[in-house]
């Protein structure tokens, strides 16, 4: 098996129905039914708000990280290429990024051009000349190919292991809302439970589960994020998920 | 509450919301405008801002910009 990252930005434009992130989604669910390998969720990674920056509406990424069996390699960027060519909006500028983790040349530089994209503008050439030195698949699809710039920036971020939230919302078991920690852990992909400040939770504290139970990525762990509960908590919970609007910074 | 005097610049050409989404009266400011407003659309839920409810911040034509955001159909209630 090897480690994969995928990664497409501007697949869609303000009228589509759905975002960048259901298309990836949909190769990661396709890579799977066809048993080429195991996706390990899909992030949203923030990139620069710039008026140089041709941005639909929040210029994110998506990403998934996957277990790949090597010989499916060729199959799963064929696949996720068409795809993208025939299901991202008309008038988007779609791009695909596709590196294997072990095979590239320089992962510093990697991740030093996905936390550049986040402060700076940076240009599709750039993107591409990295690409190619480092070994990494990144191939545009339709209108000015501009989102390579974000799959290339996405892919590096997710490899850093420190950014990003998982796309859509985990649904857990609870008893009026409220679970333990250990349970929280053995229902859903998250590695650890921790307060935003740091502090991690022992398995057996209380936390009340919000609207929204969505894990961030943390020295590359899943960490579902709380806050001290409010004053009041009728079940007795020390901690309560972050709102979504708390999980924005992440 | 006029909120669109009280709330909404307009540079070159572009309308934007000035508030504060943590300020409660700038947010209402955004839920009235998207409860008055025929195009609104909830956005993809990666990236709703806020919680259950109808605010231009959770809006599909929402566009962020370095300070508040723009709207592609340029606020349209009166």
């Amino acid at each position: 098996m090897i480690r994969v990252l995928v990664c497409a930005d501007d697949t869609d434009t303000i009228d589509s129905d759905w975002g960048t992130g259901e298309l990836v989604s949909l190769i990661s669910d396709t890579m799977e039914e066809r048993g080429w390998g195991k996706s390990f969720g899909v992030t949203r990674h923030q990139l620069l708000i710039h008026p140089d920056i041709p941005y639909t509406s929040h210029n994110s990424s998506m990403c998934f990280a996957a277990d790949l069996n090597e010989e499916d390699l060729d199959a799963l960027t064929s696949y996720a290429a068409e795809f993208l060519a025939r299901e991202s909006a008309p008038g988007s500028d779609p791009g695909l990024c596709i590196a294997v983790a072990e095979r590239v040349k320089n992962t510093e530089l990697l991740i030093a051009f996905g936390r550049k994209a986040k402060d700076t503008v940076v240009t599709k050439r750039e993107a591409c000349s990295l690409a190619q030195l480092l070994g990494v698949h990144l191939s545009e699809h339709g209108g000015t190919g501009q989102g390579v710039i974000g799959a290339l920036a996405g892919v590096g971020l997710r490899l850093s292991g420190n950014d990003g939230r998982m796309k859509g919302k985990l649904k857990l078991k609870s008893i009026d809302g409220i679970a333990t920690v250990e349970s929280i852990l053995a229902q859903a992909n998250i590695d650890l439970v921790k307060s935003s400040e740091g502090f991690l939770l022992a398995n057996n504290e209380l936390v009340r589960l919000g609207n929204t139970v969505k894990p961030v990525l943390q020295d590359g762990k899943y960490v579902l994020l709380v806050a001290p509960v409010d004053a009041g908590d009728s079940g007795g919970s020390t901690w309560q998920t972050l709102t979504k609007q708390q999980l924005k910074g992440y | 509450m006029n909120v669109i005097a009280e709330y909404i610049i307009e540079i070159d050409g572009i309308k934007y919301f000035t508030g504060n989404s943590s300020a409660g009266k700038d947010l209402n400011a955004t839920v009235m405008l998207a409860e008055a407003c025929r195009f609104y659309r909830e956005d993809v839920e990666e990236e709703l801002y806020l919680e259950d409810v109808v605010t231009c911040y959770n809006c599909r034509f929402r566009r962020w910009a370095h300070s508040g955001f723009s709207c592609y159909k340029g606020f349209p209630v009166s």
